[in-house]
């Protein structure tokens, strides 16, 4: 590794700072203690912990520092977990560091995802399930990453492992505004980019000149489309557009230049198309925390259709099954309306997404309530509850939800 | 709920001397539905309402709107004026909201 590597920031916060990546060696060497369950805030301390548990071969839990004591008590995680102690280790420099986490034996990393019944489930993957798509290099010496995705998803994982297995300097651009993101890109040198369309699409509208220092771009977590792509190699003249399919369950799964994807033989040959619906087998996923269903094949949900059979070549279409993409992030219905149904006075509730031109979906809901029509009082006791994005935008009294002829509740 | 305030409900217009001057109570307005909406928005971040904006507030650094706020308050301008101001290109102030408005309304 060259010399420079020591000097080059980990991972650079809102506020400019960062640790080297010498400091980083210095610390994870010395650490003596472990916390399996990582409630932190910010990219810089999530991945400092996913780097510790790396280098220590431990299991990891990342906790969405959103999350509500409600949610985490749904998922067994409200008590405090012990705290392991650690030996100190000796790392003699970056390159040992990075040979030693990218063959590292015990790690885990468990991930928090909704699942389909509602109940939020928790699922755990090993270091050759989140890096399928990983490739260390010199190649890569030099990249400098954007994160652009919530550390605690599997997305983010994704790309911290990237960046991290070739250390990479990396800037967190996380919920910051798309000027001071243009700003960022700019001032920190970054030339790889993986986000979410509505995350482009935001940073494209407010985009005052090209950013020709960036080579790579990668799409994930929502449809894209072809308009967004063109404006992206506008912006962005340098770099190569991927689009990848990776979900918490499975990790990426699938690449693609355009909207058609094209499995690897060792993948096609695990996935399954049934009535249009991508299913999974087993052996791609993590393992799902005390998982009741045994089934071989695992439904996502999403609708593909098939271009060519031999080889398999096919396309994502239309929505996720009643699930809502909020930008990325998949909201189940039903869990919401559950919640609107535990409010005093409220008989039925719909939740739906309704399209906008600003972030692709934004969250609404239809409620049929007796006695006081109080939408504070019901937004209040929705967001003690649950995640704020989990909260409806729009909420609005009706006297009555519309439903198929078989009596099904309709959300589109 | 939406449309049953009158004093919201848009204004029907015809190319005549007068609608010039129509234009010009209408401006203002705007100015109350644009701000009504923005403190909409607010009120469910459990923000005080905004007592005035200009022309010149930015809706992101001012108006302290994040893209999931400016989606809602997009959403609930529609509604409104049936204008989506949004669609062709972002808007950042409340004046270039306002111009959206009146390219909706004043043909």
């Amino acid at each position: 590794m060259t010399p420079g590597a020591e000097q080059k920031p980990f991972v650079v916060d809102a506020t400019g700072q960062s640790l080297s990546y010498r400091e980083l060696c210095a610390r994870l060497a010395a650490d003596q203690s472990f916390r399996p369950v990582c409630h932190a805030r910010g990219a810089a301390e999530i991945f400092y912990q996913v780097a510790l548990a790396l280098s220590r071969g431990r299991r990891l839990l990342l906790v969405d520092p959103e999350l509500k004591p409600h949610e985490l008590e749904q998922l067994g995680l409200d008590r405090d977990a012990p705290v392991e102690q650690l030996a100190s280790m000796p790392i003699a420099d970056v390159a040992a560091l990075v040979e030693h986490c990218r063959t590292s034996e015990g790690f885990e990393l468990e991930l928090l995802t909704s699942g389909s019944t509602g109940l939020p489930k928790r699922v755990v993957h090993r270091l050759a399930g989140l890096t399928r798509f990983l490739r260390t290099s010199p190649r890569h010496r030099d990249d400098v990453w954007g994160l652009c995705y919530n550390p605690t998803h599997i997305a983010g994982v994704q790309v911290f492992l990237q960046a991290f297995l070739n250390a990479n300097a990396m800037i967190d651009l996380f919920g910051q505004s798309p000027a001071t993101i243009q700003q960022r890109i700019v001032g920190h040198g970054v030339t790889h980019l993986s986000a979410t369309p509505t995350f482009y699409r935001l940073l494209l509208a407010d985009v005052r000149e090209p950013l020709p220092q960036v080579r790579a771009i990668t799409l994930g977590g929502e449809a894209s489309d072809p308009a967004l792509h063109a404006r992206l190699r506008e912006v962005f003249p340098n770099a190569r557009i991927t689009n990848l399919y990776a979900s918490t369950e499975a990790g990426t799964l699938f690449a693609s230049d355009g909207d058609t994807f094209f499995p690897a033989e060792g993948i096609a040959k695990l996935i399954a198309i049934e009535q249009g619906t991508l299913r999974l087998h087993r052996s791609l996923l993590g393992e799902f925390h005390g998982a009741t269903d045994a089934s071989e094949w695992y439904d996502t949900g999403d609708k593909v259709e098939i271009v060519t059979t031999e080889p398999l070549r096919f396309r994502f279409v239309g929505r996720d099954r009643d699930w809502i993409n909020l930008g990325g992030e998949k909201v189940n219905p039903q869990e919401v309306e559950a919640q609107l149904l535990q409010f005093p006075g409220v008989t039925a509730a719909r939740v739906f997404g309704r399209k906008n031109s600003v972030v692709g979906q934004i969250l609404c809901a239809e409620v049929v309530a007796t006695g006081v029509r109080e939408e504070t009082a019901l937004r209040d006791f929705l967001a003690a509850r649950l995640h704020a994005i989990k909260v409806p935008r729009l909420i609005s009294f009706v006297s009555a939800l519309p439903s198929s002829r078989t009596g099904k509740l309709l959300r589109s | 709920m939406f449309g049953q305030d009158s004093r919201l409900r848009p204004q029907r217009l015809e190319s005549s001397p007068e609608s010039l001057h129509i234009c010009a109570t209408l401006m203002s307005d705007r100015l109350e539905i644009i701000r009504a909406a923005i403190n909409r928005v607010r009120q469910h971040k459990y923000l005080p309402a905004l007592v005035a904006v200009t022309a010149e507030t930015r809706l992101r650094e001012d108006a302290g709107l994040d893209s999931m706020d400016l989606a809602e308050f997009t959403v609930v301008l529609e509604m409104e004026t049936g204008v989506d101001v949004f669609a062709d290109s972002a808007v950042r102030t409340v004046g270039e909201v306002q111009m959206k408005l009146e390219r909706g309304k004043c043909t």
